[in-house]
């Protein structure tokens, strides 16, 4: 018998190493870096544009499209996740192996957080630069840094639903940002509301939560926001890929 | 050893599966043949713990297919159909992967990739891209992962097709290299290849097994009587009303007439005529160029199990009404 540690040990490897086949297969496909270039050009054009007008040393000409942005470039990074598994046929080698169907899941979860991991740690240089600008507050970049990966894992997590539920990877990503944009509306659309159900409305979109976090106030209820949403998606996404196969 | 019992499979109002059984023992080479559509691949993957069976159980090892998915997973060696592969991995890289997820200890890499390689004749494209691989060489990879964890069991789909002849031939002898030690389900569609690779054959139509024997036993036990190619000098009219005449020739047909020579196909049902055969010839003078006794293949028996809408269940004692 495994005790409970090699147990867990296994667990994480496993997933570890199927993420790094799709980190792999990530760093080798050309779109990855159309997407990244198309990513960076946007946000370091938002970023530096007003920066000089204003004088103002804050990280928020980046952070406030951000939400926007991710509704279409992280279900872009994902629409390959598993709509290419089932269109080439290597889900069926995946699902013979002896693995269970969520580390899987799991497994390609971590590859595209790792990447986006990656697309962030370009991002850096903006608050680089603005130290070399003026004062700006630490704590606010770091707070903002945490919102938005956990904004990334949730429409990740979305992401990698939508493609466990084709095996086109355009109709996936189509699904990824539809529902991605779904959410990003929910406080827009909690305006038009009347006050008592405005506030509930308000409080299931995405910016609420993140404009909350970007301003550097760290609340458990942000954070729980990011966090149960990944989590009732990568169960969607378990869902869907035993259902697909039980047809 | 892989049994399974009242194995049903329904996908919607399709039964693709209808309640086969059969017990295959440890070292046999079992071939699973059937048309396309017979439900070959479904039953491998029923067998491999991918698809739940909707009915009935089987059990590899004495594993269950459905309760002991993960161990018995372990244990087996599998080729999908199509053989899907990773295309951006070289070679190295995707037998390394597997040997990750089948969790071979790190420090007998090495050692089991080599054995896998060597067997397989991987060695000159270890370093390619599987993406730049022949379907030759792309089928090999497939085996290669399939027996790096040295499992008992190898359930290989359509092991050779798309393979050009001696890529078959090669990918067959592979096979029988891996007798000694393994239980070897694999599914085809050539029959050719069963008959020369496999000890045992399973033939499968609509769901059902029809046929379960040697490929030697099935051929004999199709054979209801005998069949005899007569060849002679004679017109063909007269031939014919000659060769009725003989006692339990049950069917002559008239396959070429040419230049005063006429070619038949002789049946008879119970008893064999070619003494008398002879005999009549002789006694009208006719000359006889050549008297040929045709043996049934395992295509004729293939043929007649899965064309007829009424089939007849074969096994390796007889034939069952």
């Amino acid at each position: 018998m495994k005790s409970p540690a090699a147990a867990s040990r296994y667990f994480f490897q496993t997933s570890l190493t199927i993420a790094a086949r799709d980190l792999s297969m990530f760093y080798n496909a050309p779109a990855t870096y159309v997407i990244a270039v198309i990513f960076l050009f946007l946000t370091g054009w938002l970023f530096v544009s007003p920066l000089f007008q204003y004088g103002q040393s804050t990280l928020d000409t980046f952070l406030r499209p951000l939400p926007i942005i991710f509704t279409f470039v992280i279900p872009a990074l994902t629409m390959r996740s598993f709509s290419e598994e089932f269109r080439e046929g290597t889900i069926e080698y995946l699902g013979t192996l002896p693995l269970e169907d969520w580390q899987i899941v799991l497994g390609k979860f971590l590859a595209v957080m790792g990447l986006i991991a990656t697309l962030l740690a370009f991002t850096l240089i903006y608050p680089i630069l603005l130290f070399f600008a003026g004062q700006p507050d630490l704590g606010q970049i770091i707070g903002s840094y945490f919102s938005i990966l956990g904004m990334a894992a949730f429409f990740a997590a979305i992401g990698l639903w939508a493609s466990s539920l084709t095996r086109n990877q355009v109709v996936a990503f189509i699904i990824g940002f539809f529902v991605c944009f779904v959410f990003f509306l929910f406080d827009r659309f909690a305006q038009l509301l009347p006050s008592t159900a405005a506030g509930f409305v308000a409080q299931l979109g995405i910016e609420t939560h993140f404009d909350a976090l970007a301003r550097g106030v760290l609340d458990t209820r942000d954070l729980l926001y990011w966090f149960s949403g990944a989590f009732f998606f990568l169960v969607a996404t378990l869902t869907t890929v035993q259902a697909r196969r039980m047809r | 050893m892989i049994e399974t019992s009242g194995l049903t499979k329904r996908y919607g109002a399709v039964t693709a599966l209808d309640h086969v059984s059969f017990v295959i023992r440890p070292g046999e080479i079992v071939g699973l043949l059937g048309p396309n559509g017979a439900g070959k691949t479904t039953m491998l993957k029923l067998l491999t713990g991918y698809l739940p069976p909707t009915e009935g159980s089987a059990k590899i090892s004495d594993l269950d297919v459905v309760d002991d998915s993960l161990r018995l997973r372990r244990s087996i060696g599998y080729l999908p159909e199509a053989n899907p592969l990773y295309d951006d991995l070289a070679v190295y890289e995707s037998l390394q992967w597997t040997a990750r997820l089948r969790q071979i200890p790190a420090e007998q890499y090495a050692q089991v990739i080599r054995s896998a390689v060597e067997r397989c004749g991987l060695t000159d494209v270890l370093g390619k891209n599987i993406s730049e691989l022949s379907k030759g060489y792309r089928q090999r990879v497939g085996l290669a992962q399939a027996i790096l964890h040295d499992p008992e069991i190898l359930i290989l789909d359509e092991p050779t097709s798309g393979l050009d002849p001696n890529q078959q031939q090669e990918v067959l002898q592979l096979i029988q290299t891996l007798k000694q030690k393994k239980t070897v389900l694999l599914s085809t569609h050539i029959l050719s290849e069963a008959q020369t690779a496999c000890d045992r054959v399973l033939i499968i139509h609509q769901g059902k097994i029809v046929a379960d024997g040697t490929p030697q036993l099935l051929s004999q036990n199709l054979t209801q009587g005998y069949r005899l190619v007569i060849e002679l000098k004679a017109g063909a009219e007269a031939a014919q009303a000659t060769l009725a005449e003989i006692p339990g020739v049950s069917k002559i047909t008239l396959q070429q007439e040419t230049e005063g020579r006429s070619l038949f196909l002789l049946e008879s049902t119970e008893r064999d005529v070619r003494e008398d055969v002879f005999a009549r010839i002789v006694q009208r003078h006719w000359t006889l160029l050549q008297m040929t006794p045709e043996s049934v293949s395992l295509e004729d028996v293939f043929r007649q199990l899965t064309t007829s809408v009424d089939n007849k269940a074969v096994n390796a004692e007889g034939i069952k009404p």
